[in-house]
């Protein structure tokens, strides 16, 4: 038993690390660093990498019951009876996450000195990065909502900022500010989530409302007036069939929606692509976009007493994972068709959120961290190599020359198709059993109807994938002639975190090996025993063996065939497509167009709030800035008139003073 | 009265230590052997004097026990008066750090210069605790005395030495005032100790009530002269202009503070029964003070002027909360609340405006420091730095959340609306909005494309640089973590009722 030792004052090292190397390197890098910028920032994910696993060895060190480092590290605001601390909860799940985050991180910090090199901006880079491995600690070691909305905004600027990070692009910086924007969409559902938490407990701490729900204790919501139990509280009605419950959590939803790219906000992820590659590993696919999912695991309390809102979370989560797959699938550019498959991946976890299978969700957020940065790293192994390009349609064959990258990328995809045994394999079959074996009082049509689109999702993600993997690896080579003279292996710099990754995508999976395999095969479920404190127990379902394991089997089998007709499409007829796209035209445009979804907000949302704007413009011109400039006008002259007075002549001051008493006396006398 | 007994003494020490300090920053100055042993030593020695002060106070047992009030009821350290001293000791020490490259630059580095600003800080803790008029009038004097000559320390400066004159006429007159306020209050109660006014103000009626009404008239005057409330203010933008820099920087500090932390004393203390003559005389003051002082300030091209107006704009502001807490009918807690309100209003005022003064001293385009728009332009690009820390004081004083002045804004507003003075509130706010345009004047001269006349080089020494640093620290801590010193402001307050 270590216990008690020095060990929660570590807590706050992991994000003040990176934060101190993101400061340094902003401050010193562009006259001293400057090439070796990177050294700092590596240092401090290392650092903070090693800090988690030190805490997380302790933590395993503990009885599962009393697994918990809480450290509270000053009053932050205090004002009436609402009190919120600067605290920092180190959990299973926040453990699990915070391994992801500073792991993945730290080897994508490594990949990116290979990349980034000679990029003008190289220190701006590493500064860029060390803010975000600051922020993201803070999001997921918040132990209070407020400061996890702290740490929510910081990885949302760091995002803004490396979209943006090559800015004399004009599409760069667009596609920066859409994040930015689409983001702040979301977060305005999150504030009001908050305030409604806010209002109903009186606190915004984890362990405080947690305690609350449990106990069904008895609050005084500032817009009652009176005391009830919270459940009673969650369930009076707010008007239109919502109740107070269900009205907080979807608001948090939304604004989880947002962060992690699900319908209606994720048309900003597949834009993020704009920046440079390992951002798009790290922030856009590994990390920063799962915060929505670890957000509603945090709160899984509170999202299990609303099962109307369980409800729009799987719905959401569904619609997207089928979308964002349909869209994938005629993606031309290798980085798109990643960010349609992590938004279609992160619709998986929701939908098993939406399950209140919050352990699956984390689960394959762990997993798919693994894979798909992975991918991304390779995809940018290969844009590498091939002078940025990234048109699939411009590669091919590219397995011979860049052994490292197109096995790891093999590994990787296989992780994402879910192929036994890699990682995706136990992740997905887990949220896919999950869903036909849920049931939802308030849409009991609802899982069975899920399972089946997710069903379709996965052969489409497998065909997506394979079709990637094909094209970019295999069949005949059309690299441009003078681009092909010089393809080469990327450095080792680059190829190791590859490695890394994909030793984790590979056997990644055999932490949480749970249901019928797990009792078939031994495997202890490590992972859901692990976060079952937090999240609770994962039933280990034996009564239904054989029908996870036909889910099982379908779901590879469909996969298999997936594969072969991606295989005969894009290895062995390469003309097919072209005349399935010419005979499908109006799907083709459609998926292409990525369903419209841009043109329609463009016309319902964009173009009204340009309307909108360019009248209040007008008005705050002529009318506003008239009426301001006047009382411009007007202070000037007075400040002319005042300062006339102010001549310097002593006596005038002593009169001022004279005359300024007799008046008040005056005044005082006379009333 | 019975023989003093050394326990009597204890509450003094730190005041003792502080005067001790001057008087050997006095002796070095005449006794140093050369010049630059004495510009060395002096401000050293008056460091420790300041520094040593401060675990001092902390020697008495104030907060937890009862005060005991030392000299028969004249003097008393409490929780509010250790509060202020810390403070006042906090002003001595940026002033003493501003003003060793300013005197070394002048070529004027001599020891009385450091005693005198000694002797002030001295006279400023004196008003913090006394509990009778005379040592009231004692420690405003102290500390008016001392500034005289310290505005017209560069005697050979035809601006200093007439600002002095002026300072020290306008001064006296104002000091005449103030005598005759507390003769009149004398008048009334028999007693000069707070207790005794008490006593009397409770149960005043008919013509006693009309002298009353005068003598608070006089009192508004001659602490008002110190607040520079309007229309006791002209004498600030002349005399801080002409003064020298590191001299205006204390001089629209450390007389404000005393003043503020007086006149809170007195209202809790002495004359809680005259509310309703003070609540709206001062509540007229202080839309005249914060209006005149912005509007004056937006037409004014020289920076040390236009902060003069600014100071005399903030001390407008201080003055709604004073308002909000002797509102009649307000409840003990808003009344606290305000007040807290108004200490650490002081607090971040002293950063924001000792470090705004301390810039202009780090800049010397030419052979003169840094005074005017022009001075500053272009200053982003050359001392980057500098501008930084400028813009930090500028956005305090303008009160942009995450610094000081934002937070402190935002209680004395929020203290005025819950004690009911919406008027306050509103005109508080219209001018927080105009004072902005000509703040921000200035930041955007910081960031002027085409550049100024002249290549400022730096002037400022390690002292000057640490004082701004610390001092924007300061204001960036308490705008994100208001909580603990507002907390101590509160349970401050709390010790006077």
């Amino acid at each position: 038993m270590l216990g008690t030792g020095p060990i929660p004052e570590l807590l706050p090292v992991v994000p003040a690390l990176p934060f101190a190397a993101a400061l340094l390197v902003a401050l010193v890098g562009p006259k001293y660093l400057q090439g070796r910028s990177h050294a700092l920032s590596v240092a401090a994910a290392a650092g903070s990498f090693l800090i988690s696993a030190v805490l997380f060895v302790e933590l395993l060190g503990q009885n599962a019951e009393s697994r918990v480092i809480h450290l509270t590290l000053w009053r932050w605001i205090a004002s009436g009876g609402f009190e919120t601390h600067v605290g920092f909860l180190f959990d299973p799940l926040s453990a699990v996450m915070c391994l992801v985050v500073t792991g993945v991180g730290f080897l994508i910090h490594v990949y990116s000195i290979g990349y980034m090199k000679d990029d003008p901006s190289y220190f701006r880079f590493f500064s860029y990065l060390s803010l975000f491995l600051g922020s993201m600690p803070v999001l997921v070691l918040a132990d209070n909502f407020l400061l996890l909305f702290v740490g929510w905004e910081g990885v949302g600027l760091c995002s803004y900022l490396l979209i943006g990070f090559w800015y004399e692009k004009s599409s760069a910086s667009a596609a920066g500010l859409k994040a930015f924007l689409v983001n702040r969409i979301g977060d305005a559902g999150f504030l009001l989530g908050l305030a409604g938490l806010a209002a109903v407990f009186g606190t915004l701490d984890f362990g405080a409302i947690h305690k609350a729900v449990d106990t069904n204790a008895s609050v005084t919501p500032w817009f009652a007036g009176t005391s009830m139990t919270v459940r009673d509280c969650f369930a009076s009605p707010l008007g239109l069939g919502i109740t107070v419950g269900t009205a907080i959590t979807l608001a948090l939803f939304f604004g989880a929606t947002g962060k992690s790219a699900q319908v209606p906000l994720y048309v900003w992820l597949p834009d993020a692509m704009e920046g440079p590659t390992p951002v798009s590993a790290l922030i856009h696919a590994a990390t920063m976009v799962t915060a929505g999912v670890y957000l509603l695991a945090r709160a899984h309390f509170l999202f299990a007493l609303t099962p109307v809102t369980l409800a729009v979370v799987l719905g959401v989560g569904t619609l997207t994972a089928v979308i964002a797959a349909s869209i994938a699938v005629v993606q031309r550019d290798i980085k798109r068709v990643l960010a349609y498959s992590t938004v279609s991946q992160l619709g998986f976890m929701f939908a098993a959120a939406g399950t209140g299978a919050f352990t699956a969700a984390i689960f394959h957020l762990v997993t798919h961290a693994f894979f798909k940065a992975l991918l991304f790293l390779g995809a940018g192994s290969v844009m590498h190599a091939l002078d940025n390009e990234t048109d699939l349609f411009r590669m091919g064959g590219l397995s011979k020359k860049l052994r490292v990258t197109s096995l790891t990328f093999l590994v990787g995809a296989a992780a994402l198709v879910g192929l036994p045994p890699f990682a995706g394999f136990f992740s997905k079959d887990e949220i896919l059993f999950r869903v036909i074996s849920t049931t939802n009082p308030s849409a009991p049509w609802l899982p069975q109807a899920c399972y089946a689109v997710l069903l379709v999702t996965s052969a489409l993600t497998a065909f997506y994938t394979a079709r990637m993997v094909f094209l970019a690896f295999y069949g005949t080579s059309r690299v441009d002639s003078h681009v092909a003279a010089h393809v080469h292996e990327s450095p080792p710099m680059m190829t190791l975190p590859l490695a890394a990754l994909a030793l984790l995508a590979f056997v990644g999976g055999a932490l949480g090996v749970s249901g019928v395999l797990g009792v078939r095969l031994h495997a202890p479920d490590f992972v859901g025993r692990f976060l079952e404190p937090v999240l609770g127990a994962t039933s280990q379902h034996a009564d239904s063996e054989g029908a996870e394991l036909v889910s099982m089997a379908a779901v590879v089998g469909i996969a298999l065939v997936a594969i072969a007709l991606a295989y005969f499409l894009y290895v062995r007829h390469l003309d097919a497509p072209a005349k399935i796209a010419d005979a499908f035209s109006g799907a083709y445009r459609a998926l292409s167009r990525k369903l419209y979804v841009d043109e329609v907000y463009d016309w319902i949302v964009v173009r009204p709030v340009g309307w909108l704007s360019r009248l209040g413009s007008g008005v705050d011109r002529y009318l506003v800035d008239g009426i301001v400039n006047a009382t411009g006008v007007v202070a000037h002259g007075f400040s002319w008139l005042l300062g006339r007075l102010q001549n310097g002549d002593l006596q005038l001051y002593g009169l001022v003073i004279g005359i300024g008493i007799a008046v008040i006396l005056f005044s005082v006398l006379v009333r | 009265m019975e023989a003093m007994t050394l326990p009597d003494l204890r509450e003094l020490i730190p005041e003792a230590t502080i005067s001790i300090s001057a008087l050997i920053a006095i002796l070095v100055g005449a006794l140093a052997r050369n010049y630059s042993s004495a510009r060395r030593i002096a401000p050293a020695v008056a460091l420790i004097g300041l520094v040593a002060a401060v675990p001092l106070m902390f020697a008495v047992p104030h907060a937890t026990t009862v005060p005991t009030a030392r000299f028969e009821g004249v003097f008393v350290a409490d929780a509010f008066a250790v509060c202020l001293k810390l403070l006042f000791s906090a002003v001595g020490v940026i002033a003493t750090l501003v003003s060793v490259n300013f005197l070394e630059a002048e070529r004027q580095a001599n020891g009385e210069y450091y005693g005198l600003l000694l002797l002030a800080v001295v006279g400023m803790m004196l008003t913090a605790s006394a509990r009778d008029v005379v040592l009231l009038f004692l420690g405003l004097e102290v500390l008016s005395l001392s500034t005289y000559v310290l505005v017209g320390y560069l005697r050979k400066d035809p601006h200093s030495t007439e600002s002095a004159i002026k300072y020290f006429l306008l001064s006296s007159f104002a000091t005449a005032l103030l005598l005759y306020g507390l003769s009149l209050l004398y008048g009334i109660s028999g007693g000069t100790s707070y207790a005794a006014i008490r006593a009397a103000g409770a149960h005043l009626s008919g013509d006693l009530r009309l002298v009353a009404m005068l003598s608070v008239v006089f009192l508004t005057a001659g602490i008002g002269f110190k607040a520079t409330l309007v229309p006791f203010h002209m004498y600030a933008p002349d005399v801080y202009q002409g003064a020298p820099g590191c001299v205006a920087a204390f001089l629209a500090v450390g007389p404000k503070l005393a003043a503020f932390g007086a006149l809170i004393r007195l209202l809790v203390e002495a004359m809680p029964g005259f509310a309703s003559e003070w609540v709206p005389l001062l509540t007229v003051v202080s839309i005249l003070t914060m209006t005149i002082g912005n509007l004056v300030a937006l037409s004014q091209s020289n920076v040390k002027r236009m902060l003069a107006y600014s100071s005399i704009a903030h001390a407008g502001y201080m003055l709604i909360g004073i308002v909000a807490a002797f509102t009649p009918g307000v409840t003990a807690d808003v009344r606290s609340q305000a007040l807290a309100a108004v200490v650490y209003y002081l607090v971040a005022y002293t950063f924001m405006k000792m470090g705004a003064f301390g810039i202009l001293l780090s800049i010397k385009p030419g052979d003169r420091f840094a005074e005017t728009l022009d001075d500053l332009r272009g200053l982003g690009r050359r001392r980057p730095l500098a501008a930084a820390l400028l813009l930090v004081f500028l956005l305090s004083l303008i009160g942009i959340p995450l610094t000081a002045g934002f937070t402190a804004k935002f209680y004395v507003f929020s203290s005025a609306i819950s004690a009911g003075c919406y008027t306050l509130a509103i005109a508080g706010i219209l001018n927080a909005v105009v004072a902005a345009t000509y703040y921000s004047r200035i930041a955007i001269a910081l960031y002027a494309v085409e550049p100024g006349r002249g290549e400022p080089y730096a002037a400022g020494g390690i002292s000057l640089k640490v004082a701004l640093a610390a001092s924007a620290i300061a204001i960036l801590l308490l705008g994100i973590f208001p909580g603990r010193v507002l907390e101590t402001a509160l349970q401050s307050v709390r010790s006077l009722f």
